[in-house]
């Protein structure tokens, strides 16, 4: 793995002081708060568009903790439009798309979310499993239930974000421009 | 804030319970600490905590103690919100041509928790075309005519034993005024029963006949077949309820999530606390819902000195180990602070005259009454002998034999640098001094057959001067000085 791989679409606001270790990508309209952590160890991590990360979230793609390693690479895969709110911590190794990770939530190794679920504040998923799609852990057992409803779309709250952290934050710069990333992203679907 | 819920300095409330200070009361009136164990409670008044309404207690009763407009989340229990959509409508017109289709937007409201997301459509309900949340769907509780049926029987039989009572009380009865003589024809009776629509009961002798009937419960051995397809279909736990949200709806009980409904919110009761001996309130809010303040506020935490561990100690048993502790006065007038041992006072059954409560004084009570004094009197409770403190001391404490001076609150000095000139101790013991606040060393001894990490106890009284304002009309307009004895109970640390 070859060191500080981080690619930044264009578009996305990554600010200079959050901590992107490894081949991380990160995909347009991105927010990526300042003291956000993302560290691809093990392999790449990969983070698609749209995406609000606060402060203090960690994304991890962990070693496996027994020294295990697989002949693939394993590479964490973000899909698009996810909220991570502040302090959660992601160790899986794939998040679909439009989900939404309260405070403090945790994801731990081998929990694959599906899309438009939600994990409530202080929930704790540490057992290897593909969680279904529209699913809603809450309260502090831990319980859950299939929502009807999506979870509300964030697309004002990145807008603002995008006017507004670039008036008190430096910036990381974006290194592909927009039409690279858009075809990047098309990839990543298919 | 933590200092607030400390468990490690108790107060013997007049009662006898051990409580941290912050959780007493002071009558002013009687002079005594009092808790939440020896006071009356009464409620005040009955609100919904989500709309603020205030509603009066027949009106409570009459919605089952239920805000009719706000709801909780029959899934996780938390306040549901009305959240309005706009659902757009195309309306065709009979030509179908496409400029005559008009799009006309429409707000539409359904209910949603925003905890687990739970939303009124889960439940079927169709979504309001207006907010007021008073034609949201209620469901029809199954066995309404049963229940209804057993409240009017047992409300006749109330009525009938409560008259029965009074006549039977009228009979032995060796008071002698004129009240009894409307009493004794049970008129209140009567006017009660036509109040509430009853036909009249013949003076309550035995007529059974105007007894209405009712079916009794029986218990069937049958019980219901489970469902065929409970052992071929695989359990889905996810559309199954848990048994509290089973039991917060008790008269549906769903089995599946999705006929799970919206629960009207459970009212909430604003209480008033009374003194039991002198009857006079010791807390009252101020009636209104949306209001925090209190119209009456006496806690211990405003009238006696608190008491405060400065650092928990380490010590080794046998051994004399110092301990600081900071007194302050929250009263606004100087007060004399002196330390006793627990067995200096006795403990002593509380210092309250035992108000009128003997059956045979009544007649006392009752002339009194005529006379125009309050009746207040007459309702006072007995009070209970108060409970023996089960606190095992396991050290000594070694007070300084001098009394303390402590002068008055003063929230202005807080913000006063200037006074930089610290007053001299009066007393070798005073580690500190400034404004109200007082820092005392006292000398610790744990016992000898104390063992690494045994905690150590110890207990004092602190003798406080307090001065009583309430003026009775044969004493002094001054008020007087009187001496409250606080005996106190403390976890001051632990052996090493
Ligand atoms: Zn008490
Ligand atoms: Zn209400
Ligand atoms: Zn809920
Ligand atoms: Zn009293």
């Amino acid at each position: 793995m070859s060191k500080s791989e981080v690619k930044i679409y264009h578009g996305a606001i990554v600010c200079k002081e959050a901590k992107l270790r490894g081949d991380v990508t990160v995909g347009s309209m991105t927010v990526i708060h300042p003291c956000a952590t993302i560290i691809a160890e093990a392999g790449p991590v990969v983070i698609g568009d749209g995406n609000i990360i606060e402060e203090q979230v960690i994304i991890v793609n962990r070693l496996p903790e027994n020294g295990e390693t697989s002949e693939e690479t394993p590479v964490l895969r973000i899909g698009n439009n996810n909220v991570f709110e502040v302090g959660s911590v992601v160790e899986s190794t794939s998040i679909g798309d439009n989900n939404v990770l309260e405070c403090k939530s945790y994801i731990g190794p081998g929990v694959n979310l599906g899309n438009n679920s939600v994990v409530g504040a202080g929930c704790r998923l540490t057992i290897p499993e593909q969680v279904s799609d529209n699913m809603m852990v809450y309260g502090k057992n831990c319980a859950r239930k299939i929502t009807s409803d999506k979870p509300p779309n964030q697309y004002l709250q990145r807008e603002f974000l995008t006017k507004v952290l670039p008036n008190y934050h430096l910036l990381k710069k974006s290194r592909i421009s927009a039409s690279q990333g858009s075809s990047q992203t098309k990839e990543d679907k298919g | 804030m933590a200092h607030l819920l400390q468990q490690n300095v108790l107060v013997v409330c007049s009662c006898g319970s051990l409580k941290p200070l912050t959780k007493l009361y002071f009558c002013r009136h009687c002079v005594v600490l009092r808790c939440g164990y020896c006071v009356s409670q009464e409620v005040d008044s009955i609100y919904c905590s989500n709309c603020l309404e205030n509603l009066a207690s027949s009106e409570a009763k009459l919605k089952k103690n239920r805000c009719g407009a706000c709801f909780d989340c029959p899934c996780c229990f938390h306040t549901l919100t009305i959240r309005a959509t706009t659902v757009s409508r195309i309306n065709t017109q009979p030509e179908g041509s496409p400029a005559s289709a008009s799009k006309t937007s429409v707000k539409s409201y359904y209910l949603s928790c925003f905890f687990c997301r739970w939303t009124s459509r889960d439940a079927k309900i169709p979504d309001q075309p207006t907010a007021t949340s008073s034609n949201w769907p209620e469901h029809e509780n199954p066995h309404v005519a049963r229940i209804s049926s057993l409240i009017e029987y047992y409300k006749i039989i109330t009525l009938r034993e409560r008259l029965e009572k009074e006549n039977r009380m009228f009979l032995h009865s060796s008071r002698r005024n004129y009240q009894h003589f409307s009493e004794k024809f049970g008129l209140t009776a009567m006017l009660a029963r036509k109040r509430a629509g009853l036909p009249p009961l013949s003076l309550g002798r035995d007529d059974s006949s105007s007894t209405p009937q009712v079916t009794p419960a029986e218990a069937s051995e049958e019980v219901e077949a489970l469902p065929e397809n409970i052992f071929s279909e695989p359990v889905n736990v996810l559309k199954l309820t848990s048994l509290p949200q089973r039991y917060v709806i008790p008269d549906l009980q769903p089995e599946f999530v999705a006929d799970l409904f919206p629960i009207h919110k459970q009212l909430f009761i604003k209480r008033s606390q009374r003194c039991k001996s002198c009857l006079h309130n010791i807390f009252k809010p101020e009636y209104g819902p949306a209001s925090i303040k209190f119209k009456i506020h006496l806690a211990a935490y405003y009238y006696v000195p608190e008491i405060r561990i400065m650092e928990m100690i380490k010590a080794k048993s046998g051994k004399a180990t110092e301990l600081c502790l900071k007194i302050s006065n929250p009263a606004q007038i100087s007060t004399q602070i002196q330390f006793l041992q627990l067995i200096d006072v006795p403990e002593e059954s509380p210092q309250i005259e035992v108000p009128i409560v003997d059956e045979k004084k009544d007649d006392t009570g009752d002339k009194k009454s005529l006379t125009g004094v309050t009746t207040a009197q007459k309702k006072a409770y007995p009070l209970e002998k108060p409970r023996i403190v089960k606190y095992e001391l396991n050290s000594e404490i070694i007070l300084p034999n001098v009394t303390f001076h402590l002068p008055a609150r003063d929230d202005t000095a807080e913000y006063d640098d200037s006074s930089e000139s610290q007053p001299t101790p009066d007393h070798i013991s005073v580690v500190w001094k400034k404004g109200n606040k007082l820092v005392v060393k006292f000398s610790v001894i744990p016992n000898e057959d104390l063992v690494d990490q045994d905690e150590i106890r110890i207990g004092f009284i602190m003798r406080y001067t307090y001065h009583d304002k309430i003026i009775s009309p044969l004493e002094q307009k001054e008020g007087k000085d009187v001496n409250i004895d606080v005996r106190h109970y403390l976890n001051v640390g632990s052996i090493e």
